[in-house]
């Protein structure tokens, strides 16, 4: 265990440590210090660096990547640091850096599935291991399913890691590494250009791999579309070049594009349903629904009514409404 | 049929002494066979490998089973307002998993003990099943083993078939249904059956069988086999389950339907039930993995009230209404039912909604 004593502590230059040796580091390259900037820049630093030498006069960071960053970030020139001696088990250097982490904040999906990775590979733990040792504080459920899903996250391609959690999904981001590369690049952009949230980054990605795969299996491969086709295909494109709408319409309105060439018999009947409830003209205060996919056999009408004279007029509107062929052909839909 | 041969066999000591466990052991020279207290440690086991399927299909366990058998088939229990026209189906779970890989199986995703599973105190299962039918003299049950395993796939080894078929023989009012995806009828040829079992087929049209219902026998050799039962006496059920839309789906089910009843005479069909393809979203996730090129969970789904993934309506109605055709057409005295269907599609497609208790009661006429 480390045993600090205060004329340990040493200034070093920050051109003699090495922030590209990663070799014990928990944060990402990617991390937001801003927080920190700002910390350090009002305070100074106050909690040193862990570094370990490696050559004469060069180190390497154990604890405080952010805080070296940030430290040149602000431009200071020497950092506080201890320096680790060089015969420490390097596995306890790096459960102590894990510690130091896990003590101080929230980790990140991606750090927690490197941090497994790291385990795994550069320290050669078994599965076991991690499963028993390491998960639960990591708050991770201790399964082979889990520690494969980590681990999986942990080897994505960088464009999707950098875009993990904010806007992808953990889930959507294992998917779409599945895709060749400028689908998933397709597909970042669509996320980043809607500015989708998470249900409706997990539809889209939803729909868009069935069709994708629909597409493969009709063609055997040959000649099947790809993506940015699929897109242009149903007419989305235009859709998200139309300048008059909103950016939630124009997302809306591809989606459901893309939904008719998915769904064809399912969004031509909602489309028959929608002109026929048009033409019972029915108050919008009235509010009539089919059963949802048309599936089962009840419709529902819900309404309110202020006096007497209202609830007459709505009941004589609803008379008229029961007489009508549209609604007739309404339920020949279910 | 693809056999099945275990890696190893794992046998709980309370059915050491067990028949069942004797036809196995006898079955598979030369498997490892571990004794062991209990199997709960083999969850344990399961859990740590990713996926579970196909490596925990290696593991045959013999076990002892500590819960009822005998039960009302799912169907019956649905939430009240989700509920389908109930057929009034019992089930007896003599075995859990099943080593046959047909994509759309449900089992992929509803067992929890993911391992092939005998449950080997057969002398149990006669006890509870002999109490039940004492306790409701005037009832007449028809009850199915195929719901958590196929009927015959492991028949071969077990010899379960027997004891059931000769149980059922002696029952006055219990009628024992064996549904299976194979064509191990060899243990049912013999047998004084006495007409109380009906050895059933699920089907599907050659091009399915071929790409979706992996290590199955043939459509052939279901109907080959059916013939042997059929010269052994029994009567024998199809099941037209899962329906599946595919393009040229007409011609598949219509020439189906040709082929079993140019084999098989239709006064030996007491029945023949339809239902449409069915997955729950966790299913077809599992599918997508499992199966990638399987085109059955990019087909038409839509969510229905039971929670599970369907054919929009109108898409399953138009099938349930070609194929019932067809069925009738070639003999208007077998019994057509749909399975795990509502009353809507029930009208739509027969005209009516029989009540519970009704139906059950048509099926078991088509026997008498």
């Amino acid at each position: 265990m480390f045993e600090p004593s205060a004329d340990a502590v040493k200034m070093i230059s920050v051109e003699q440590i090495n922030p590209e040796d990663r070799f014990f580091a928990i944060s990402l390259p990617w991390s937001p210090i801003e927080q920190l900037n700002r910390s350090v820049g009002r305070t100074g630093l106050l909690a040193p660096l862990h570094i370990q030498k490696t050559a004469e006069s060069q180190f390497r960071i154990v604890m405080g990547f952010r805080r070296f960053f940030s430290c040149r970030n602000l431009g200071i020139q020497n950092i506080p640091c201890w320096v680790r001696v060089l015969d420490e088990d390097p596995l306890a250097l790096f459960i102590e850096a894990l510690e130091d982490n896990l003590a101080t904040r929230e980790l990140h999906i991606l750090e927690k599935a490197h941090v497994l990775l790291k385990l795994r590979r550069q320290f050669s733990l078994t599965e076991k291991a991690l499963m028993e040792d390491f998960m639960p504080p990591l708050e991770i459920r201790a399964d082979r399913f889990h520690l494969d899903q980590y681990l999986d996250l942990a080897q994505l391609p960088r464009a999707l890691q950098r875009n993990l959690l904010n806007p992808l999904e953990p889930d959507t981001a294992l998917k779409l590494a599945k895709w060749k590369d400028d689908e998933q690049d397709f597909f970042l952009e669509l996320t980043t250009r809607f500015q989708l949230g998470k249900n409706k980054q997990k539809q889209l990605f939803t729909i868009l791999d069935e069709l994708r795969a629909l597409q493969k299996q009709e063609k055997s491969g040959v000649g099947a579309w790809d993506l940015p086709m699929i897109w242009q295909e149903c007419e989305a494109a235009d859709i998200e070049r139309n300048e008059n709408l909103s950016v939630a319409e124009r997302f809306g309105r591809a989606f459901e594009a893309l939904r008719r060439l998915r769904f064809p018999h399912l969004t031509r009947h909602e489309m028959r349903y929608k002109a026929l409830k048009a033409a019972l003209k029915i108050p919008p205060r009235i509010h009539f629904e089919a059963p949802p996919y048309f599936e089962g056999d009840r419709f529902k009408i819900n309404f309110s009514f202020g006096d007497p004279d209202e609830l007459s007029k709505i009941a004589t509107k609803l008379d008229v409404v029961a007489r009508t062929d549209e609604l007739k052909e309404i339920f020949k839909l279910v | 049929m693809k056999p099945y041969r275990p890696e190893q066999v794992f046998v709980e000591r309370a059915v050491e002494n067990s028949p069942i466990t004797k036809n196995v052991l006898d079955a598979l020279p030369g498997i490892p066979v571990r004794s062991v207290d209990s199997t709960d440690f083999l969850l344990e086991e399961a859990q740590q490998w990713n996926p579970t399927i196909p490596r925990s299909k290696q593991s045959l366990i013999l076990a002892h089973h500590k819960g009822r058998f005998f039960k009302p088939c799912p169907g019956r229990q649905a939430k009240e307002g989700l509920k389908g026209v109930c057929c009034n189906y019992f089930v007896i779970n003599y075995a859990s998993n099943c080593h046959m890989e047909c994509s759309y199986c449900y089992l992929q995703s509803y067992l929890n003990f993911p391992y092939m599973t005998i449950y080997a105190n057969e002398a149990d299962l006669r006890k509870e099943l002999q109490a039940a039918f004492t306790q409701s003299p005037h009832s007449y049950f028809r009850i199915g083993t195929g719901e958590l395993a196929d009927s015959l796939g492991l028949d071969p080894l077990t010899g379960y078939s027997i004891v059931l078929v000769e149980f059922f023989a002696r029952q006055s009012n219990a009628v024992l249904e064996l549904k299976t995806k194979s064509n191990c009828v060899k243990n049912l040829l013999d047998l004084d059956h006495r007409g109380k079992t009906v050895v059933s087929w699920s089907m599907n049209p050659p091009y399915i069988q071929e790409k979706e219902e992996h290590k199955t026998a043939s459509i052939s050799q279901r109907l080959a086999a059916a013939e042997e039962c059929v010269r052994a006496g029994y009567p024998v059920g199809f099941h037209l389950d899962p329906l599946i839309c595919y393009p040229g789906w007409e011609i598949g089910y219509r020439d189906l339907i040709e082929e079993i009843f140019q084999r098989i005479p239709a006064n030996s069909i007491p029945w023949i039930s339809v239902a449409s393809l069915r997955m729950t979203s966790q299913l077809k996730q599992t599918m997508r993995r499992r199966f990638p090129n399987s085109s059955l969970p990019l087909g038409e789904l839509i969510p229905s009230p039971d929670g599970k993934m369907r054919y929009f309506k109108p898409l399953r109605v138009k099938m349930y209404h070609q194929v019932v055709k067809w069925i009738r057409e070639k003999s208007p005295s077998t019994q057509v039912y749909a399975c795990m269907e509502g009353p809507g599609v029930w009208k739509e497609v027969f005209q009516s909604v029989p009540e519970e208790a009704d139906l059950g009661q048509e099926l078991i006429q088509c026997l008498v």
